[in-house]
């Protein structure tokens, strides 16, 4: 009984990876082939799941079953494939599994002869398989990877036109934005491991919890794992004060608005602090701060929505809002309260959004009817204001509480401080400037003047520098990823210096990324010339050679550390010893990693998507 | 510096906008309107330019479509004899953008920023529903709610909170529009140009104020707004967007160097688009003059249908007279000259229910006995909402997840079809009472002579004027579809985007009515006692027709009826990915299922295909299988020597098949400018349009779910009539001329008395023998 169980477990999550797999094999088949790998893979993956729940409710859904595999030990870090089926992840499976199965039957008809339409379901088995991992992974470590998957899925489906300039731009800003949860939940990862011990599995903690507590009090520990918590969860779940990039990705085909935004991807927070409540809760602050954020994206969200005039702005909006009454829910430590509201939820919003088109004809039918609440819906509580008051709620509601010009503004401010600092050391005379300065610091360690941890700081903020100099680099796609691979090579240095003895983690990053860089750099250098990368440069690679350039993603991925890719467990087990030792150089050591991920999406934006160059017209 | 004539610079720049009014009531129109003085193969190529535009498909295409055609070296010769006065001018200018000045600085950070709250603001102001918050200052003109917006706020409206936008937008929009053009533009000469670039900023949504600057009336809640208003706005979030970007530093737009840029076109194109179009006019001709030839006549009727001239009738026509010999079938503008508003009893709405160009004076009352209140809808609009969302999400998440699953897994049992509503029973107030008066202009209901005078001028049109059938059917039709924001495209054209139901009942309760008949056997119109009018509505997406007359019955007609719907149902099917060797209930079925889908973008492919329009009597095109779409007007020579019916027959088919046609065509050659793009990921905005993710230029003309079968050809009518009487015909009406002068339709006429056909061509009649094209 048991082995069938984990056999279907494990079934569960690697499916929906090889319907994928299966689809980016046939990407060139016909449309039809194409849709009956994905309706047989969306039927075998939901009747999985009815078997999988029935027999878990049968066999006493009280427990919590947890099956542990063999942890892999890396240098001294553990990670562990198990899997967890509790009541949480038995939710999210079932709502996984029953919107997916919907929106594929939709979409197999309704993306009839779109430009993508392999592409699409690839996307789609993605991240079903990215939100499967997510519900089931039993620790953090698996759990990122689910997350990550998620991301990248995301992204791509938001720029499923990649011919069009802004789905494009708002797929990166939805990347950036990402990458910060992924930069909070690395942290997050880190300082469980840092507290507990080696690698502890959510089960594990559950236990823990209830059996002797977890002592949480306020000190720089707590502050620095509630504010990766809350990053990590707000940002992936649009909350406070990331509200603005939820509409934005409504620029996909209706249906993967409806499963992304409506239903999983945006829920995908509320598994996190379900997961690891038993980390936070103990905690007044950390509790306080939550319903915080869950109360204030509720009302803010709610009030944007009110103003929007377009329905997929209005349904995003009021999606958010309602996560936020999740998370105050989860704050009141009302679990399965929130689980139903999740579920509950994901249904509805997912159906609103199907038919969000409908809305035309709904609503004029209406108004040419007899009904006479129609005039009734034209009543709003705001309108009862004074005019003052109208014009000052209106204004702020109309933009969208400037959360988007705050962050473009942190974006400029960003690239004028590090920009112009960062270019002057890769000028001449600043390259001089810099070595020589290099050269006083690693003089000045080796004599005793400075401190080890000094010097570790001085050379991951250069990294860091390096990083962002990337992101804004627009001199050629070959120097940004040159600027990623400089980067990478001071961490790794900087990494030996400050622990001698695991110099071998140090040169382990360096392998586990050089092969990834190698490839990926002969194949710019191959595709893409000097010109300076920009939208619309003509270049086009997803269209003219989408083969190479999912070669490019997978391998420029590797590079940067994100899961599965190896770099990532090396970037794992590199950090665990980092923030043992100091925040700081922890902290901007994920910072680089986080701005490599966002300079190499952006690069890869560039150069792959937008109309390729036709002959014809100069 | 000379003092600008702003309201001729604006109305210079109206004129080339597109006009796409409110979705609800979707008329087709001339995509390229701006240019229809000019040549058409001129204007698409000076519209190309302005928008950016393709101009013709290209020649791979037009190969490959030659290919399909027996003979394509006679076709290749034959169009360059063609239409000789087109100019083939290889070589355009295209200007190059003043605004270009700044984007190139600001790496188009500058288009980004205006477009963006230009598309927050006119959305909001003009939003007829969606908003649950409505913008809190609608009673005023575009202009002064800004104002009121950024003076009262405490809150700045970026970037308008800058202190020179502020003392501009106090100022009226006439004197701030001069100032902005004399900060912004470096040489005044240029402004013209300037604000034609900002309009085309959003072409879209520039169009469509000035649409509700032109048709307040399209609207349900209207607003007070004008073009220049709208533009002296963008130029004003311009100007504050500079501030921003550049802080003080920055200079007024003025050209680079080089003003303008070459733009060739391969003379050749023109060509093979003649040569592809003689290719499919040379099926039609022949299968015209085929039938000609093999004329039957059928005596005694039992039935006689009035359809509408819509080309998705012609195949069902063809099914119903091979199923019966004692039906007869006629074609006519499908509002039946009811040129009326519809207003339901306690509804504040009016919907138009006539063509476009139409301006109805009267107004028909429907009164709906229990009618019911859409709950469900406001329980789920309510979710929108913070605390009726916290509350309803909770009872309702779990039956919408539900019904969402089975309406997935099952369309035809869980959604109701749409035209259900226009066929429902209710009670319509046709005939004014005594002495009633206008209101608002308007009168309520018909007089007896008012109606008798609109009967007789149909039955008069279509040239049924004697030996009427114990019943005459007046079939109007509709097209259900859900999860659709274009239906409106779908339902009669010439109800301006609805179905017909309603003019088709005012129709035959008109014509019952003794009073009425009365009327009309003293203009000549002798109706028998005993021959009764029918109203029923055809729906097109899901091929059922429903009497609309409670009381009727003859179950001899209804199964002639079910029969040729499932016979064109099959015929229909082969244009969707639909098994060939389906049965006829199969397909019938497969129709319906397509009507209630949730999940299907191409219901049906409407009037994709159309090609031609035949006016004349039916022998011309009677059992002619063809599977092109083809509008059908019924109309008489012999009994109008003058030419006063084709006269009236040409001034509504020429706008409205044409219209339909050139948005179809444009829509087809390039779907990302002309066309609306995909259907997939667009965003209904306000009720009145269509974007394309959160915040795009509005999307004007069609999706490419309803264009991509579409072959690119002008419209041919084809005119059963003498040369002379055409021509008269013409000469008395130069709107139509325009159309067919500058070969935006082409012309064909037939003689009534042979088979001998002529082609309109460089402004006259030429002989067409369709030997020199074989």
């Amino acid at each position: 009984m048991k082995n069938e169980f984990i056999f279907l477990a494990h079934a569960l999550w690697i499916w929906p990876l090889a319907v994928a797999l299966m689809i980016g094999i046939l990407h060139r088949a016909s449309e039809s082939t194409v849709a009956r790998v994905a309706r047989l893979g969306s039927i075998i993956y939901f009747a999985v799941t009815v078997i999988i729940e029935s027999v878990w409710i049968y066999s006493g859904h009280e427990s919590v079953e947890v099956f542990r595999s063999v942890p892999i030990h890396v240098f001294g870090t553990s990670f562990d494939f198990g899997l967890i089926f509790d009541s949480t992840s038995a939710v999210f499976i079932g709502v996984t599994a029953f919107c997916s199965v919907i929106v594929v039957r939709f979409s197999r008809t309704y993306l009839h002869r779109e430009e993508g339409f392999a592409r699409f379901f690839f996307m789609i088995f993605s991240l079903v398989a990215g939100m499967t991992i997510l519900s089931l992974a039993n620790c953090l470590v698996f759990f990122f990877v689910g997350w990550d998957i998620l991301g990248l899925s995301s992204f791509y489906l938001v720029s499923f036109y990649r011919r069009r300039r802004r789905s494009v731009e708002n797929a990166l800003t939805i990347f950036a934005v990402y990458r910060f949860a992924d930069f909070g939940l690395l942290f997050c990862l880190l300082l469980v491991n840092y507290a507990i011990g080696n690698e502890p599995s959510f089960a594990e903690l559950m236990q823990r919890s209830t059996t002797q507590g977890i002592p949480m009090s306020f000190d720089l520990y707590t502050f620095f794992l509630g504010i990766g918590l809350l990053l990590a969860a707000s940002a992936k779940s649009a909350q406070f004060p990331f509200c603005f990039w939820m509409p934005r990705a409504m620029e996909g085909p209706t249906p993967s608005s409806a499963i992304f935004y409506g239903a999983l991807s945006i829920h995908s927070g509320v598994l996190l602090l379900i997961r690891m409540e038993p980390i936070w809760f103990s905690s007044d602050v950390l509790r306080y701060a939550l319903g915080g954020i869950g109360i204030l994206t509720a009302v803010c969200a709610s009030e944007f929505g009110r103003v929007q005039s377009s329905i997929k702005g209005q349904l995003a909006y009021a999606s958010i809002a309602q996560v936020g009454i999740i998370f105050l829910e989860l704050a009141l430590g009302w679990k399965t309260f929130a689980l139903y509201h999740f579920a509950a939820h994901a249904f509805f919003r997912s159906f609103q959004i199907l038919i969000s088109p409908s809305i035309v004809a709904d609503l004029m039918d209406l108004q040419n009817s007899d009904d006479n609440r129609v005039e009734f819906s034209r009543w709003s509580l705001e309108g009862q204001f004074g005019k003052r008051l109208q014009a000052t709620f209106y204004t702020f509601a109309l933009e969208e509480g400037y959360l988007e010009i705050f962050w473009r503004s942190v974006n400029g401010l960003i690239k004028r401080m590090v920009g112009h600092v960062s270019e002057f050391f890769f000028s001449f005379w600043g390259g001089g400037l810099g070595l020589s300065i290099a050269v006083l610091v690693i003089g000045g360690a080796y004599f005793g003047f400075l401190s080890r941890d000094i010097v570790g700081i001085v050379f991951a903020f250069v990294q860091v520098l390096i990083s962002v100099s990337a992101v804004l680099d627009f001199r050629s796609a070959r120097s940004v990823f040159n600027r990623i691979g400089i980067s990478i090579l001071i961490w790794s240095a900087d990494f030996s210096y400050l622990f001698p003895k695991e110099y071998h983690l140090g040169l382990l990053m360096i392998l586990a990324v050089l092969p990834f860089w190698i490839v990926f750099r002969f194949l710019l250098a191959k595709f893409v010339d000097e010109r300076i990368p920009r939208f619309g440069d003509g270049y086009g690679l997803f269209v003219n050679r989408p083969v190479e350039t999912w070669i490019l993603v997978i391998f420029g991925l590797a590079v940067v550390c994100v899961p599965p890719g190896p770099s990532f467990f090396v970037e794992d087990a590199l950090l665990s010893h980092v923030i043992a030792f100091s925040y700081p150089i922890a902290i901007l050591f994920g910072l680089s990693s986080t701005f490599n991920g966002i300079a190499l999406m952006r690069l890869l934006a560039f150069i792959g998507m937008g109309e390729p160059l036709k002959q014809s017209e100069s | 510096m000379g003092v600008l004539d702003i309201d001729h610079l604006v109305h210079e720049v109206a004129h080339l906008l597109p006009s796409q009014g409110p979705l609800k009531d979707f008329i087709h129109h001339n995509t390229l309107h701006a240019y229809q003085h000019l040549t058409f193969f001129d204007a698409v190529k000076r519209s190309s330019i302005q928008s950016k535009a393709q101009c013709l498909a290209n020649s791979e295409f037009y190969e490959s479509m030659l290919q399909g055609f027996p003979n394509s070296r006679k076709l290749k010769e034959y169009a360059l004899r063609d239409g000789a006065h087109n100019s083939n001018k290889p070589t355009y200018y295209r200007k190059i953008g003043l605004r270009r000045f700044w984007q190139e600085q600001s790496s188009f950070e500058i288009d980004r920023l205006v477009q963006g709250l230009l598309i927050r603001i006119g959305s909001s102001y003009l939003d007829q529903g969606i908003a649950i918050w409505p913008f809190p200052i609608q009673s005023q003109s575009l202009w002064n709610a800004v104002r009121e917006l950024v003076f009262n706020s405490l809150f700045p409206l970026i970037p308008l909170n800058h202190s020179t936008c502020k003392r501009l937008i106090a100022l009226n929009p006439d004197e701030a529009i001069v100032e902005l053009l004399t900060l912004l533009v470096k040489d005044q000469s240029d402004s013209n140009d300037y604000l034609l670039e900002l309009a085309y900023l959003l072409p879209g949504w520039s169009g469509l104020i000035y649409q509700a600057e032109s048709f307040p009336e399209q609207w349900v809640d209207q607003r007070h707004v004008t073009l220049k208003e709208w533009l002296a706005l963008a130029a004003l979030i311009e100007l504050g967007s500079l501030y921003k970007l550049f802080g003080n530093d920055w200079n007024p737009a003025q050209r680079s160097k080089e003003s303008v840029s070459e733009v060739h076109y391969d003379p050749q194109i023109v060509n093979l688009h003649k040569a592809t179009e003689w290719g499919f006019y040379r099926d039609i001709l022949q299968g015209i003059q085929n039938n000609i030839q093999n004329r039957v006549q059928n005596a005694n009727p039992q039935w006689q249908l009035i359809f509408c001239i819509d080309d998705r009738n012609f195949s069902l026509r063809r099914h119903i007279e091979a199923e019966s010999a004692e039906i007869e079938t006629f074609g006519a503008p499908g509002f039946f000259g009811i040129d009326c508003l519809v207003e339901m009893r306690g509804s504040k709405q009016r919907v138009k229910h006539c063509p476009a160009p139409v301006k109805p004076g009267f107004v028909i009352r429907e009164v709906v006995e229990n009618s019911r209140r859409n709950w469900l809808f406001h329980a789920k609009s309510g979710t929108h909402s913070f605390t009726r969302g916290l509350l309803l999400i909770h009872l309702l998440g779990i039956p919408a997840g539900l019904r969402l699953l089975f309406g997935v897994i099952s369309p035809r049992l869980v959604v109701k079809r749409r035209l259900n509503a226009a066929s429902r029973p209710s009670r319509l107030e046709v005939f004014r009472r005594n002495q009633e008066g206008k209101k608002d202009g308007l009168f309520y209901g018909y007089t007896k002579e008012e109606a008798a005078l609109r009967v007789g001028g149909i039955l008069r049109m279509i040239g049924l004027t004697k030996d009427f059938a114990p019943h005459i059917g007046v079939i109007a039709h509709g097209a259900s579809s859900v999860n659709n924001p274009y239906f409106a495209a779908y339902d009669c054209g010439a109800c301006s985007g609805r179905p017909g139901a309603i003019n088709a009942r005012v129709f035959c309760k008109m014509a019952n009515d003794d009073e009425v008949r009365k009327l009309l056997q003293d203009s000549g119109i002798t109706i028998p006692k005993d021959s009764k009018f029918v109203p029923m509505i055809h729906d097109t997406t899901a091929d059922i027709i429903d009497v609309l007359d409670p009381n009727f019955q003859n179950q001899g007609i209804r199964a002639t009826l079910d029969r040729a719907l499932e016979k064109n149902a099959k015929e229909r099917s082969s244009l969707f990915a639909f098994p060939k060797n389906a049965s006829l209930r199969q397909a019938k079925k497969h129709a319906h299922y397509r009507s209630v889908c949730w999940f299907e973008p191409r219901p049906e492919y409407n009037h994709a295909k159309n090609m031609a329009c035949i006016v004349g009597r039916r022998h011309l095109s009677k059992n002619w299988q063809y599977s092109n779409g083809i509008f059908l007007q019924s109309y008489d020579p012999i009994s109008d020597p003058s030419g006063d019916l084709l006269k009236g027959i040409l001034g509504a088919v020429v706008p409205v098949c044409g219209g339909i046609n050139l948005e179809y065509f444009f829509s087809r050659v390039d779907p990302e400018v002309y066309g609306a793009g995909s259907k997939l990921p667009q965003n209904v905005v306000g009720l009145y349009g269509v974007m394309t993710g959160l915040a795009s230029d509005l999307r004007t003309g069609l999706p490419l779910q309803m264009t991509e079968i579409h072959p690119p050809v002008r419209l041919l009518i084809v005119i059963e009539q003498d040369v002379q009487v055409i021509r008269k015909v013409f000469e008395g009406s130069p709107m139509v001329y325009e159309w067919v002068k500058n070969e935006w339709v082409r012309i064909v006429a037939v003689n009534p008395n042979g088979s001998e056909m002529s082609l309109f061509q460089a402004g006259d009649f030429v002989d067409l023998t369709l030997k020199d094209l074989l």
